[in-house]
C-alpha cells in the first residue's frame, strides 16, 4: 500500500463516516462503530486513526505518514433499528478491510451495498412483527386469548402511527407521549365492549413494542465497555422515553375514566 | 403447568415478532426467536430452585448473552442481532405498568414497591449481562495473549 495522498484521504474519510453513520442509525454499539471506521482506515494504510463516536456525531482524524492530518465530523440524527443492515454493513467493512479496493471505487462499493440492503420493502414484516410481539406478550404476562387480540388490534394502530406519524413529528419524546396516549385511550374503550378483556395485559402488550429496550441494552453494553459518555446518553434518553411512554398512558386511562 | 408451557411458547412468538420488527435476515430470525424462547425457560427453571426473581433475571440474562455471543460467532454477525431479541421477554414491561397503575391509584406503597421491583430487574438484566461480556473478554484476550506469546516463541 502506498503513501495516502490528502485528497484520497479524504475520500476514504468519508466513505467510513458514511458507513460509521449508517451502523449508528441501524442500532450498532458505539464501540462497534469506531472500531469499524479504526479498522477501515488502518488497512488503507493511515498512520493513526482517532475515532470519537457517541450517539449524536462522529468525528474522525486520521493522521498520514506524511505528517499532514485529516479531520471530518458528521452529525447523527435519528435512529432507524434495522439489523439487516447493520449486518450487511459488518460484512461490508469486513470485505473493506480483506480486500482493500482502489481508493477510487470504495464510495461505489458502499453505495451498492447499501442500496442492496434498502431494496427489501420491510413494512410488511414490521406489521406482521408488530402484530406478534404485541399479542405474545399480552398473553406472556397472564392475560387470555382475547386480550392477545385486542393487543394486536391496537399494534396495527401504532404500526400506522409508527409508518405515517413519526416523520411528521420531529421529536421522538413527542411522539411517543402521543402513541402511548392512544394506546391507553384504545385500550380502555375495548374495556368498555363488555368482552373478558384485561385492560392491564392489553397495555403491557403494546407497551413492550414502544418500550426502548434496544437502547436500555445498548445502553449498558457502552457503559460497560468503556463508551460511558454514550451509555449515560442513551440510558437518560430510556429513562425519558420510559417516562413519556408512563405519561401518556396515565393521561389516557385518567381521562377515559378508569380505575382511578 | 400449563401456563409455564403457555409463557415460553409466547416468549418465543414474541421474540420472533421483535426479529420481524428489526428486520433481521431470514436465517437469523428462527435462532433469534428460539433465544427468546429459551431465555424464558431458564427464568422458569432458575425461579423453580431459587424462588427468587433476581437471580432469576440474572441468571436468564446470563443465558441469554451467552447463547447470542455463542450464535453470533458461529453465523458471524454481530452479537446485537442475537442479544436484543433474546432478552426481550426479560424487559419488565409488566411492573413498569403495575408501578403506573399504582401512581393512579394513589396507593403509593404499592407504587414504591414495584418501583424499587423495576429498578431491580432492569439491575440484575444489566449485571447478568455485563457479567457475560466481560468474562468473554478475558478469555479471548487470554488466548490472544496466549497466542502472541507462542509466535514470539518461533
Amino acid at each position: 500500500m502506498g503513501e495516502l495522498s490528502k485528497a484520497d484521504a479524504q475520500k476514504l474519510l468519508k466513505t467510513a463516516l458514511d458507513i460509521g453513520e449508517a451502523m449508528l442509525v441501524c442500532g450498532g454499539e458505539v464501540s462497534r462503530v469506531e472500531d469499524t471506521i479504526r479498522r477501515i482506515c488502518e488497512s488503507y494504510g493511515v498512520e493513526r486513526v482517532n475515532p470519537f463516536a457517541i450517539t449524536s456525531s462522529i468525528v474522525i482524524t486520521l493522521q498520514l505518514s506524511n505528517g499532514e492530518s485529516v479531520t471530518q465530523t458528521r452529525r447523527i440524527s435519528g435512529s432507524a433499528t434495522d439489523f439487516s443492515k447493520l449486518e450487511e454493513l459488518n460484512e461490508l467493512s469486513r470485505f473493506l478491510c480483506e480486500k482493500k479496493p482502489p481508493i477510487k471505487e470504495i464510495q461505489d462499493v458502499y453505495q451498492n451495498s447499501i442500496q442492496a440492503a434498502e431494496a427489501e420493502n420491510i413494512s410488511k414484516k414490521t406489521f406482521l412483527g408488530y402484530l406478534f410481539a404485541a399479542g405474545a406478550f399480552a398473553v406472556f404476562f397472564g392475560g387470555n386469548f382475547w386480550d392477545g387480540c385486542a393487543a394486536s388490534l391496537i399494534a396495527v394502530c401504532i404500526w400506522i402511527l409508527d409508518r405515517y406519524f413519526r416523520k411528521i413529528m420531529q421529536n421522538q419524546m413527542l411522539y411517543l407521549l402521543f402513541a402511548a396516549f392512544i394506546m391507553g385511550t384504545l385500550a380502555m374503550i375495548f374495556s368498555y365492549i363488555g368482552l373478558p378483556f384485561h385492560v392491564d395485559k392489553i397495555m403491557i402488550g403494546d407497551i413492550m413494542l414502544l418500550i426502548p429496550g434496544l437502547l436500555m441494552t445498548n445502553a449498558v453494553r457502552d457503559i460497560f465497555s468503556g463508551d460511558t459518555i454514550s451509555g449515560m446518553l442513551r440510558f437518560c434518553e430510556a429513562l425519558l422515553m420510559a417516562g413519556m411512554i408512563a405519561a401518556g398512558a396515565v393521561s389516557a386511562i385518567l381521562l377515559m375514566g378508569g380505575r382511578g | 403447568m400449563k401456563t409455564e408451557i403457555v409463557q415460553v411458547i409466547c416468549a418465543l412468538l414474541g421474540s420472533f415478532g421483535f426479529s420481524l420488527i428489526f428486520h433481521l435476515k431470514r436465517d437469523k430470525i428462527c435462532l433469534a426467536s428460539l433465544g427468546g424462547g429459551l431465555t424464558w425457560f431458564c427464568y422458569l427453571m432458575v425461579y423453580a430452585r431459587v424462588e427468587s426473581q433476581f437471580m432469576a433475571y440474572f441468571w436468564a440474562a446470563v443465558f441469554a448473552t451467552f447463547y447470542a455471543e455463542i450464535m453470533a460467532r458461529l453465523k458471524k454477525a454481530p452479537v446485537t442481532i442475537f442479544v436484543i431479541p433474546s432478552v426481550v421477554p426479560l424487559i419488565p414491561g409488566g411492573s413498569l405498568y403495575y408501578t403506573m397503575e399504582y401512581l393512579i391509584q394513589n396507593n403509593s406503597e404499592m407504587m414504591k414497591k414495584k418501583a424499587a421491583e423495576t429498578a431491580m430487574l432492569a439491575l440484575a438484566i444489566a449485571m447478568g449481562i455485563t457479567m457475560v461480556i466481560m468474562l468473554l473478554d478475558v478469555f479471548f484476550l487470554l488466548i490472544r495473549g496466549r497466542r502472541m506469546g507462542k509466535q514470539k516463541k518461533c
